[in-house]
């Protein structure tokens, strides 16, 4: 497994320059996770970009990993690709502990990697994001046609979304008569 | 396989379809009838139309109080123009597909199937020739407000839901302000609950009243009460700006 240590150097905040607060309590260290796609490249995300996802805030309160055991077990994401989760950790990176800005103009324009970010984005429970990505996918038809907006969002006509109903009820029938025939096999 | 819209999960998609028109919503329904079953989802059931036949044009009240409107005839400067070689029948279609969005039962032709239908919370035609006595007392039973311009109901129909609203016989009335302008409200000579025309109250009264966020008021009107004990004003002068005034009170 390869591992990249990203996202956190660079995206972090600028620390401010006034002086430092005498009464002010010593600051905890913060804490770090691991995540990976796909492609199995590690990213290291701090606990407080991670916020944004309610679902690896979720694993990380009922874990409770320390330091070493959170490097030692990177949350597996394989159904996410690797540049799509890139995309994810930047933008947790970016907002981390900012209030979200109403639009977001970084998003991906092109329509594949828009939905593969939705995708991921409802997976990891990050609403904010969510938000943003679906006003981008209802921006993508605005003042279009039935016919572009079906093009556009590769939406099946209703001869296709019949001869697919037929084939998925022909292979489950196919399905259930090889299950009945192993059956009746296994029986014998 | 790449990823359409088809395949979001429900939820996102709700989630988009929040995001768009009522034009971008009424295109996607004709993609498909898998997308004409699912823009429902963006609340499309909420949505109050007022349809303006004199001037062809559909305005779509949505549920965040924007107003967007269709115009058949292209003589309206800020509305969705349709262009088309017969406006009224693109203006008949558009209906349907409305409806059809709208999960309302469906009507045949340009006749509601009333009995059937709920009407939304403010009502207001104002080319109401078509819309009967029957419709007004299927109507009451699901708007708020209702308010009906060029209509052909004449006295005695009037006379009729007089009759049955003080017998009782709305007793699921939601309505609460009726107003009416009809062709047919030409004389006074006519009698209404054993009343001569005109009803009205000779000192100079205005009864208002708040519902929900709806306001409504009668200038000159007459008390009556029905069997149940619910009180009303009521004004019907034929010569009157106002001719049909019914308000029920709280």
């Amino acid at each position: 497994m390869s591992s990249t240590e990203q996202g956190t150097s660079s995206a972090a905040p600028a620390e401010p320059t006034t002086a430092p607060e005498s009464a002010a309590a010593p600051e905890v260290p913060e804490s770090f996770y691991y995540v990976h796609g796909k492609d199995k490249v590690v990213h290291k995300v701090s606990a407080g970009a991670l916020q944004h996802s309610a679902l690896i805030h979720g694993m990380i309160s009922n874990l409770g990993y320390t330091e070493e055991q959170a490097k030692a077990n990177p949350f597996p994401f394989e159904n996410i690709d690797g540049d799509i989760l890139q995309m994810v950790v930047d933008w947790c990176n970016q907002h981390k502990g900012k209030p979200t800005p109403p639009e977001d103009t970084n998003l991906p324009k092109q329509k594949e990697k828009l939905f593969d970010l939705v995708l991921a984005v409802n997976y990891l429970e990050i609403k904010e994001l969510l938000t943003y990505c679906c006003k981008q996918v209802a921006m993508m038809v605005k003042g279009k046609s039935p016919e572009e907006i079906r093009e556009i969002w590769m939406i099946p006509t209703d001869a296709e979304d019949e001869a697919a109903e037929k084939e998925a009820k022909k292979r489950a029938g196919k399905e259930a008569a090889g299950e009945t025939a192993a059956a009746a096999g296994d029986a014998k | 396989m790449p990823i359409s819209f088809p395949i979001l999960p429900r939820l996102v998609k709700l989630e988009i379809l929040s995001n768009m028109t009522p034009f971008e919503l009424f295109a996607l329904s004709h993609c498909s009838k898998r997308c004409t079953e699912l823009v429902p989802l963006a609340g499309t059931k909420d949505y109050q139309y007022i349809i303006d036949l004199s001037n062809l044009t559909i305005a779509i009240r949505a549920g965040n109080f924007q107003q967007y409107t269709f115009s058949f005839n292209g003589t309206l400067p800020d509305a969705f123009a349709i262009s088309s070689q017969n406006p009224i029948l693109e203006l008949k279609t558009y209906l349907l597909k409305f409806f059809d969005i709208s999960a309302l039962n469906k009507f045949a032709g340009l006749r509601f199937t009333c009995k059937s239908i709920k009407f939304p919370q403010e009502l207001r035609i104002e080319n109401s020739s078509w819309f009967g006595i029957g419709q007004l007392c299927s109507a009451v039973n699901s708007s708020v407000k209702i308010e009906l311009h060029g209509s052909l109901l004449s006295i005695e129909d009037m006379s009729l839901f007089l009759e049955k609203w003080m017998a009782g016989e709305f007793p699921n009335m939601t309505t609460f302000l009726i107003e009416i302008h009809s062709h047919r409200f030409n004389s006074n000579d006519a009698r209404v609950l054993g009343m001569q025309l005109p009803i009205w109250s000779l000192e100079r009264t205005v009864t208002k009243r708040y519902f929900d966020r709806f306001y409504g008021w009668v200038v000159d009107g007459t008390i009556i009460k029905n069997v149940n004990g619910v009180s009303a004003v009521l004004k019907f002068h034929t010569d009157s700006p106002n001719p049909f005034h019914f308000m029920v009170l709280a």
